[in-house]
């Protein structure tokens, strides 16, 4: 991986709450057109990690830099090359499934709104729902709503928090979809998840975290699944 | 920045207006007390007029606690809050945005309230009710302000109901005594209130300032 080539360098991070430590040092590169997938159990710092890149933590120790700017000082506007999936769907039970995307696209400055909101309620198949309060809808179109939402203002990074927990098989093939057509167009996911087989399909590196520190790192061309999860296994049963 | 808290603003009124749930509490809650003070106090012509203005500010402060109460709320439902937070906008304008919500939400409930207050205790409100509205802005924007910013807080805490007004009443303490003052002025209960007007601006222009100053931080996790 060339030096040109990476989009987000994450060294060294740390990160402390009260007395629990839940990243003692981590450090990542991501490339241009590649997928990470961190693993780990629950507590292993994936979810910090992933806040603490996304600008949702600003505390921290240690850098992160995206396109070779520190996320630190660069302000706002680099938060618009992220897409941010998380456990939680971000959406406001009150509001329509259109109306949820409207305000996510003005939050957003999306160019031709009311299209692109149309646009992702057929992508996301939930064309019947779109006049549909999110309460009154499953968990499966809850999730696929929100991973409408995190793909509305076209990222150029994709973090994803446990993206596939919750949904159902059409919102799980409509994010399988989603993803390699995401990565075709030469954009970048990080995702952390505790699922060694849906964090194997799509990754171009595997990580595992433990403990908040990555205590493995390989290229998926280098190893194989079976390998991988033997380590995998391994590391949890520490 | 204006069309971020534009769309904030619409965001919040929309769920308002579809739930109800700020206004209606604080509608009751208001009328309620109300009720309560002209039914256990049988007060007099003169007696109402110069207590009155502090009985309404009474029912304003603690509707305007539980309307408060629901403004961050309904931002930590599903984490919304994250989603503002991740999107590349000013924080400030966050902070507007929902100040704004707040200061309509209540503004609707007071003059709502205000007839109901007029016909409870007898007080003459039509001659001065230009003057009354301006101290009605004036004071909620105020209260709204140093609300808005402890909304933010107390909806962090696990104890959020209990947390806002431990927080907010001892801050707001300057601003409702000016909004008594000069409301008590309006209904011609008392002579001369122009020390608590400008209390009123001055209040509400420093909280406005510290409120979008230190909204960022606040919302830090």
């Amino acid at each position: 991986m060339s030096d040109n080539q990476i989009v987000l360098r994450a060294e060294s991070l740390a990160k402390q709450f009260g007395t629990l430590t839940a990243l003692r040092s981590a450090s990542l590169k991501l490339a241009r057109g590649e997928f990470v997938t961190i693993f780990g159990r629950n507590g292993a710092g994936k979810t910090t990690f992933l806040k603490i890149v996304a600008g949702l933590i600003r505390s921290y120790r240690g850098s992160v830099h995206l396109f070779d700017e520190d996320c630190r000082s660069a302000g706002d506007l680099l938060r618009r090359r992220f897409g941010f999936v998380s456990h939680e769907s971000l959406l406001y039970q009150d509001l329509t499934v259109r109306d949820n995307l409207l305000f996510y696209g003005k939050m957003y400055g999306v160019n031709e709104i009311r299209s692109s909101v149309e646009r992702t309620i057929t992508e996301m198949g939930l064309e019947a729902k779109a006049s549909s309060l999110v309460r009154e809808l499953s968990r499966g179109m809850r999730q696929r709503l929100s991973l409408g939402r995190a793909f509305l203002h076209d990222p150029h990074i994709l973090l994803l928090d446990e993206p596939f927990t919750g949904l159902d098989d059409r919102a799980a093939a409509i994010l399988d979809g989603k993803l390699t057509r995401f990565k075709d167009a030469g954009r970048s996911v990080i995702m952390a998840t505790h699922n060694a087989e849906r964090g194997w399909k799509h990754a171009d590196s595997v990580a595992v975290l433990d403990r908040g520190i990555i205590v493995y790192n390989s290229a998926v061309k280098d190893t194989t699944f079976e390998k991988f999860r033997a380590e995998y296994l391994q590391i949890l049963s520490r | 920045m204006r069309r971020t808290l534009a769309a904030i603003l619409w965001k919040d009124l929309k769920i308002e207006l579809r739930t109800k749930e700020a206004f209606s509490a604080s509608f009751v809650f208001s009328v309620l007390v109300l009720v309560i003070f002209n039914f256990t106090l049988d007060l007099s012509s003169d007696e109402a007029l110069k207590l009155g203005a502090g009985f309404l500010w009474i029912a304003f402060v603690f509707a305007g606690v539980l309307s408060l109460n629901r403004s961050f709320a309904l931002e930590k439902e599903e984490n919304c809050i994250q989603g503002l937070l991740l999107a590349p906008i000013d924080r400030g304008a966050i902070y507007v945005g929902k100040f704004l919500a707040n200061v309509i939400f209540m503004l609707v409930t007071e003059i709502m309230v205000l007839p109901l207050f007029a016909i409870f205790f007898n007080v003459a409100i039509v001659e001065r009710l230009w003057l009354l509205l301006v101290i009605f802005v004036l004071g909620t924007v105020g209260f709204s302000a140093v609300g808005t910013l402890f909304s933010a807080i107390a909806a962090q805490t696990r104890m959020r109901e209990v947390m806002l007004p431990i927080l907010l009443l001892p801050v707001t303490v300057p601003i409702l005594i000016a909004s008594v003052e000069t409301t008590a002025f309006a209904l011609g209960a008392q002579e001369g209130a122009s020390f608590w007007f400008k209390l009123l601006i001055v209040y509400d222009v420093i909280f406005f300032t510290v409120g979008l100053l230190t909204f960022e931080y606040v919302l830090q996790e």
